[in-house]
């Protein structure tokens, strides 16, 4: 056989079995009742693409099977619940430049079903990015996914690799944080995650006073929690101990009274990190005794050896730890009571003595005045 | 003259009521702005900071106040050595056997075990109480107040753990002070009489009578110390002034010293114990140039995972040209180089350097016999291109010379190398490449 002859029966072939693969996939979406068999009849197959106007290829395949386990594919959402704008076939032509132009024309569907989220969303960093022209700030389906999106918290770890996905160098620093290695090793369920300390949808500007300022009520919601902090056996006297102090109580008194202006007394994080927060016994830690000095000098660049034991390291002072401030402290409970008590004492005997005499000079008054009367 | 129904005594000269005056407002200044802070958690501290501006500014009130009250303690040391030194007073404040009689007959005159009240002279047991009170209270502030301001100097000369305990004693301090001017003070001379003689300076004669009876006592019988003659006053005052004069100066030197010496904190607000990059995407490390050229276009190449320390500057001379390994297949055919890999690839914030940096790879040790695993098979002495030794490899052959020195990216010697494997069958590794690229960019010394 000649190839010219293969050639034309091949091409006959295919305009035969052509209508049977379509009555094929249609009687298979009759049979199964399935929405999107019809879509996927085209977008099932692999290595579809579009070629955009800007020269980027839009893959066209979808992974049926992936839909059908997300949480919209288990809710048996059709294809057009979200591509609003496929009417029919053949679809409209594609308009947008790039896979980029095509994702920020079409996240705004999620706004259809999830408004309060998608509001929300609106006052976020990524949105303020995106409203200053930066396309790749991240939009719904950056995060969520499109057509594979399952639960954004199970496991708990998918939290911060989806945040991962764009802030990579942070997540490094975070993997090897006290935190991060309890969440990525162990799933450990209490340890903060990206959005525990940043917000999830309404995610704010990190670097503002006001966040700054706020900052210490974040930790503090976890530290000062009895409960929590006991299965760690980490003191929770870390947060009041940090606002009797100097620069707690300036923080504190700032976030309150003027929540956005600016402070340079430190925050939890100044000291024990970001990111990177270490165990506090991990030798790379910043509050550690070894590097303590290095990190008091960061605001106090005179600061000598002696100085960073100035603060108590969140201890309250006992016979034990800081018996110096113990002691002055316990030598004033003592004296201000028996000083204030002695005066308070004799001023009191004084004034009754006093009111008593008073009292007996207007009886004398009072009778002589009878007396003098007695004798009219 | 005793019969004189409106007859008056001086108690307190001007000087002293000047002192008081300067006492009380700055007391008081250092009490409203003082305890808010110590018990700030409270609601009433918290507002009553909100009402005076603000934690910073309270802290700038309550440190001008403290500055009143140290300059008034130096007047008043002056005040009181002048008058001990030059006129000769008696020193009458001094407590006595007989303050604590009079405390024990007062005590018993008020249970009514006695009928009459002690006798006091001109200061009673009371104003001695509230005087040395203010005298030791007014030590234990300016001494721990200055090393609440001054932490560092102070950590200089003792243990960190006095900051916070000068921190307990100023707290602990100031409330004893306050309650005790709240109790004693008010009860003394505004509750009980109200004496005005700290305002007006002279007390009538039945007060006298009443509160100094002793004293009245010998001012009228004449018993009292006379004033000395002007002149004796003068040669006294020769010796006083100079005295007084250099003490004065050596304190308010002292002070502004204090005052201005240190810089406690950086005015700025800390810079975040790390400087991270935000937007870092993590991409896979792209396989194809289709992937590249993706990559390339949403602003999403590779980070450069090294730092660019020095002699490192030169990404081809690790890297090689046309086939930049290890990501040949991407850049096949690319022919950039340099400021060009930066444009797409920017340094990874913070990360570390290679091993091996600084130091420059030796000729004989490591350059030469590398060489001679890859290269003398074919180009030998009898070649136009002989690389056997230095001195040939600097000659080169008829096309110019085959290496730069300090230019590895210009070197043929490298670019040569890195042509592909059909073109040129023996290949340096990434590891060779980079020794040499470093040994080039060092000024290829024979070493």
């Amino acid at each position: 056989m000649d190839r010219a002859l293969v050639r034309v029966c091949w091409r006959h072939l295919f305009w035969v079995l052509w209508p049977v693969a379509l009555l094929w996939s249609a009687a298979v979406v009759h049979a199964q009742a399935d929405p999107n068999a019809a879509c996927l009849a085209c977008h099932g197959v692999p290595g579809r693409e579009a070629l955009l106007a800007g020269g980027e290829r839009l893959p066209l395949y979808v992974d049926g099977e992936a839909y059908r386990l997300s949480v919209h594919g288990q809710k048996q959402l059709p294809c057009t619940a979200c591509h609003t704008r496929i009417m029919g076939f053949p679809h409209d032509p594609l308009l947008a430049f790039d896979r980029r132009d095509y994702q920020l024309d079409h996240y705004g569907v999620c706004r259809n079903c999830h408004p309060e989220v998608y509001d929300a969303t609106l006052d976020s960093m990524h949105a303020r990015a995106l409203a200053a022209g930066r396309r790749e700030a991240a939009v719904c389906t950056d995060c969520h996914g499109a057509h594979d999106i399952t639960d954004p918290h199970t496991p708990r770890q998918k939290i911060s690799l989806t945040c991962s996905k764009c802030h990579a160098f942070i997540f490094e620093q975070y993997k090897e944080s006290v935190h991060g290695a309890a969440l990525l090793e162990e799933s450990n369920p209490d340890v903060p995650t990206c959005v525990d300390c940043h917000g999830v949808h309404n995610i704010g500007d990190p670097t503002t006073a006001a966040f700054r300022l706020q900052s210490p009520e974040i930790c503090g919601e976890c530290h000062r929690n009895e409960a929590l902090m006991s299965k760690y056996g980490i003191s929770t006297a870390v947060f009041n101990t940090y606002v009797a102090d100097f620069h707690g109580t300036t923080v504190t008194l700032f976030q309150r009274q003027h929540p956005d202006q600016p402070t340079n007394k430190a925050v939890c994080f100044d000291c024990h990190g970001i990111h990177n927060i270490k165990a506090v016994d991990d030798p790379e830690a910043t509050v550690v005794k070894e590097n303590l000095l290095e990190t008091c000098r960061k605001c106090h660049p005179d600061a000598d050896i002696n100085f960073p034991a100035s603060w108590t390291s969140h201890y309250i002072p006992d016979r034990n730890r800081y018996p110096l401030v113990y002691y002055v402290n316990l030598f004033y409970r003592i004296i201000i009571p028996g000083t204030i008590g002695f005066m308070l004492g004799f001023v009191v005997l004084d004034a009754l003595r006093r009111l008593l005499l008073r009292i007996r000079r207007q009886q004398v008054v009072k009778q002589v005045q009878v007396e003098a009367g007695h004798h009219e | 003259m005793s019969e004189q129904p409106r007859q008056e005594y001086v108690r307190f000269s001007l000087t002293d009521r000047i002192e008081h005056f300067l006492l009380m407002t700055s007391f008081t200044v250092l009490v409203i702005t003082g305890l808010p802070q110590k018990y700030v958690p409270a609601p009433w501290a918290e507002f009553l900071i909100g009402l005076m501006g603000g934690i910073e500014t309270v802290r700038i009130i309550h440190r001008i106040a403290a500055i009143v009250l140290i300059l008034e303690s130096i007047f008043h040391g002056i005040t009181v050595s002048y008058k001990l030194f030059v006129r000769r007073v008696s020193p009458s404040m001094l407590p006595t056997l007989q303050d604590f009689v009079d405390f024990l007959d007062a005590l018993r005159y008020n249970l009514g075990l006695a009928k009459r009240r002690p006798q006091y002279d001109r200061y009673n047991f009371e104003e001695k109480i509230e005087y040395w009170a203010v005298i030791w209270g007014t030590v234990v502030m300016i001494i721990t107040g200055f090393m609440l301001w001054n932490p560092i100097t102070t950590t200089k000369f003792l243990p960190g753990s006095w900051i916070p305990a000068a921190k307990a004693a100023h707290g602990g301090e100031a409330l004893l002070a306050f309650l005790a001017i709240i109790v004693w003070h008010v009860y003394n001379v505004h509750l009980k009489t109200f004496n005005r003689s700290m305002f007006t300076g002279k007390l009538s004669r039945e007060e006298m009578l009443h509160e100094h009876p002793k004293e009245l006592e010998r001012i009228e019988s004449g018993r009292i110390r006379p004033e000395p003659p002007r002149e004796v006053i003068r040669r006294r005052e020769r010796i006083f002034i100079p005295v007084a004069g250099s003490f004065a100066l050596v304190s308010l030197l002292l002070m502004y010293f204090f005052v201005t010496y240190e810089e406690t904190a950086i005015a700025t607000v800390p810079t975040p114990v790390e400087r991270a990059a935000v937007f870092v995407p993590a991409t896979p490390v792209p396989t194809t140039e289709a992937d590249m050229r993706l990559a390339l276009s949403r602003g999403r190449a590779q980070l450069i995972p090294h730092a660019i320390s020095p002699g490192r500057e030169n990404c081809l001379a690790c890297h090689g040209l046309g086939t930049l390994s290890p990501y040949t297949t991407i850049h096949a055919n690319l022919r950039l180089g340099n400021e060009t890999c930066l444009g797409c690839h920017p340094p990874m914030p913070g990360a570390a350097a290679l091993p091996g940096n600084g130091e420059v790879p030796s000729f004989s040790a490591e350059i030469l016999p590398i060489l001679q695993r890859r290269c003398v098979v074919c180009h030998h002495r009898a070649t136009p291109l002989d690389l056997t030794g230095y001195r040939a490899i600097m000659r080169g052959d008829g096309k110019g010379p085959l290496v730069i020195p300090g230019a590895a990216s210009q070197s043929r010697l490298l670019t040569l190398g890195g042509l592909s494997v059909e073109v040129h069958p023996s290949q340096f590794t990434a590891e060779e490449r980079a020794r040499i690229g470093a040994w080039i960019d060092a000024g290829a010394p024979e070493n």
